[in-house]
């Protein structure tokens, strides 16, 4: 017994006491990764609209532009397998949330690994991509007069039957109905609707930094945001307030077929992302600038390289080359009613600086 | 050795230190105190037979971007022979000073809206048509780079400035007819998306210039002396051809401007350059309103916005936050420097 006291009294002691220190090169070589993999396995969600006085989600506090109050109603809110129709199939329509072999992972990273030198970085990631990096095939990357169309995109993911069969049970159909009501009216449902969306191979990272590294002044937390958004149709339309999907006030939709976004917010220690919420409740996201990357005065046609020779340069080329961050999006197919638009792209989108902060309207 | 009621007492024990803290719900009175900032506005209002749901953001954006290809709309479309209704390649946002710094492209309060149009049912009743969707940057300002191959939607340039450069490039009878006129007369006249025949068309064009019908006038309040005369020929008609006024050429190509700066009361000197500071910044300028893109099936009158878009893709570029002199006209405006390697710069 004497055994047991003394033990918990040293266990006590010992937790008041640990202190928290930078994990050194040695230890975090250690680091082996295993992480925590997430699933969630024949997994329906199904939030309807209000039934015998039960609760629903409701968003207030909101005003139009001359000050009337305006809520939203969710009437509808549902996480399905494919195939529900608009959220309309629901009974033993399930989908998977990740799966065993390929699960959303919270793990601990060695930095030197992801651009961020001597630390640890925590990461919550997405499953990783089936079958392919990408499905971009990056552009001309800033090559004079090598500019041609846009042809690299591989609709691979999209093909369910085919490359990637066996991941279509975890790409859910997601959606959401919302009951506007403005001055106490309720106006008009609105309906959002993605089919089969993936986020295969997002993932965000975070990590501690600080303005002052020896003296340990400045601390903040900075990251970086890889966020892929796959989908085979992602459906505006709208009803009469009420109504839903298969009632006669529905009318016709704005699709975007075929979407696909691969977005890079942030690019490790180089161009870090934060987000801070200011003292007056306002939001401050910023992509840190690029400005003072070449080490010297800007001048010349060639910018960065005619003015320095060190590290910093590395990093501007490694920037601008297809090794640095870089976003695309696609449209397979905008269409509008009846009429379509073809397809839309953004091609090889780089971001040296991005600061957006709110402000009440 | 551990036994296991050690074990068991161990993990009873060990999470004492840690359970000071209590959630509690939050009172009324505290959540009260909870702002909810209002960055968000809804608003709706119906303009003959159609409605429009407008969300406001709250936001204020900075931002220096640079993209290899922006195209919107690829699809064939009779009578066009362009590809795509918006292609802009080698696009930027936002520019970098001759000294490293960056002069962010500024955008404040975007918007989303969408247009909905009330049709029969077949039943008796009204269905609401989704008819547009509009991105609306709110207000903007700052360097817009391009090779702009093909535009649909609204680009209106104010042309102002020296009549020298028109006489530096007149031939023929407009040499003649020059040949007495003052190259320091301050002459304008405004330029608007064109076919290759000088007549107003928004879409799919390559092509700005001074449309059909319309002159080079004195820019003064006072007369310009013999240059008062170019008023009385008008472009494509009389004695001037198409996209031509009196052999002078009037149409240029969208891609020979490659940066324009964007925003209102824009300083400038009396030739119509924009005045910059020494690293090559902007020296002042006031946000335009007015910047916005958007898809619709039909001709649509936006919210807050006297622009009668067509069906299609759609950019409009705010009217008078465009200004450039004859000089830039002919020749076409520098591109600015948007990336630290930069192989398109100027």
């Amino acid at each position: 017994m004497n055994k047991i006291f003394l033990l918990s009294f040293s266990m006590l002691v010992n937790v008041v006491q640990a202190d928290l220190v930078s994990i050194d090169d040695f230890a975090l070589s250690k680091v082996d990764g295993e992480g925590i993999g997430l699933v969630l396995e024949d997994f329906i969600f199904n939030a309807g609209s209000e039934t015998a006085g039960g609760g629903t989600i409701e968003i207030s506090g909101l005003k139009g532009s001359s000050g009337q109050d305006v809520s939203l109603h969710v009437s509808q809110f549902y996480i399905l397998g494919n195939g529900s129709i608009r959220g309309s199939v629901v009974d033993g329509n399930s989908t998977n949330i990740g799966r065993l072999s390929n699960p959303f992972n919270i793990e601990l990273i060695d930095g030197d690994d992801v651009g961020v030198a001597n630390k640890a970085v925590f990461e919550f990631s997405a499953p990783k991509l089936h079958g392919t990096t990408s499905v971009f095939t990056p552009t001309f990357f800033n090559q004079i007069g090598s500019a041609g169309d846009f042809t690299g995109f591989n609709t691979a993911l999209f093909d369910d039957d085919t490359t990637t069969g066996s991941r279509s049970s975890e790409r859910p159909d997601i959606g959401i109905s919302v009951d506007l009501e403005i001055a106490a009216v309720r106006t008009q449902s609105l309906n959002t609707h993605y089919k089969r969306l993936s986020i295969d191979g997002s993932r965000l990272r975070l990590w501690g930094s600080y303005d002052d590294d020896v003296a340990k002044t400045g601390g903040r937390m900075e990251g970086e945001l890889t966020l892929n958004i796959y989908t085979h149709d992602l459906e505006f339309f709208a009803c009469n307030s009420g109504d839903s999907f298969g009632d006669n006030s529905c009318g016709t939709s704005i699709h975007f077929n075929d979407f696909a976004a691969e977005l890079q917010l942030g690019w490790g220690s180089s161009q870090p992302a934060t987000f801070e919420v200011n003292g007056d409740g306002n939001f401050v996201f910023e992509i840190k600038s690029l400005e003072g990357i070449c080490g010297g005065a800007n001048t010349g046609i060639d910018g960065c390289t005619a003015s320095s020779g060190d590290q910093s340069t590395d990093v501007v080329e490694r920037f601008y080359s297809s090794s640095g961050p870089f976003s695309n999006i696609y449209m397979g197919e905008v269409k509008v009613g009846e009429r379509s638009f073809g397809n839309s792209t953004i091609s090889n989108l780089q971001i040296e600086y991005l600061k957006v902060s709110s402000h009440d309207l | 050795m551990i036994n296991f009621l050690s074990k068991l007492l161990l993990l009873l024990l060990l999470p004492l230190p840690f359970s000071y803290a209590q959630l509690v719900p939050i009172d009324d009175i505290g959540m009260s105190e909870a702002t909810g900032q209002a960055f968000i506005a809804i608003d709706q209002r119906t303009e003959g037979s159609i409605d429009f749901t407008k969300v406001s953001l709250g936001i204020d954006a900075e931002m220096l971007i640079n993209a290899d290809l922006v195209e919107f709309g690829e699809y064939a479309r009779s009578g066009e022979s362009l590809g795509s209704d918006i292609r802009l390649e080698n696009f930027a946002l936002g520019e970098v000073l001759s000294d490293g710094t960056i002069a962010p492209f500024k955008i404040k309060d975007p918007f989303i809206e969408l247009a909905f149009e009330k049709n029969s049912d077949g039943s008796g009743g009204i269905q609401q048509d989704l008819v547009g969707i509009r991105l609306g940057f709110g207000k903007a300002k700052g360097a817009f780079t391009a090779d702009i191959k093909s535009l649909s939607g609204k680009l209106e340039i104010a042309l102002e400035g020296s009549l020298q450069p028109i006489k530096d490039t007149a031939t023929g009878i407009a040499w003649l007819a020059t040949r007495f006129m003052s190259g320091n007369t301050q002459v304008k006249s405004t330029a608007v998306l064109v076919d290759e025949v000088g007549i107003p068309d928004g879409i799919r064009a390559h092509l700005i210039g001074v449309p059909k019908g319309t002159a080079i006038e004195c820019a003064g309040s006072g007369s310009c002396g013999l240059a008062g005369l170019l008023q009385y020929f008008t472009a494509g008609e009389g004695f001037s051809s198409s996209c031509h006024i009196l052999g002078i050429g009037v149409c240029y190509e969208l891609s020979t401007y490659r940066t324009l700066e964007i925003g209102d009361n824009i300083g400038r000197d009396s030739d119509g350059n924009i005045l910059r500071t020494a690293n090559g910044g902007v020296a002042s300028a006031d946000y335009s309103d007015g910047l916005f893109l958007s898809f619709q099936s039909k001709a649509i009158e936006w919210t807050d916005s006297d622009v009668i878009t067509h069906d299609g893709g759609f950019l409009n570029i705010p009217e008078g936050g465009i200004q450039v002199n004859f000089e830039q006209a002919l020749h076409g405006t520098d591109r600015q420097r948007t990336r630290y390697i930069d192989p398109y710069f100027n």
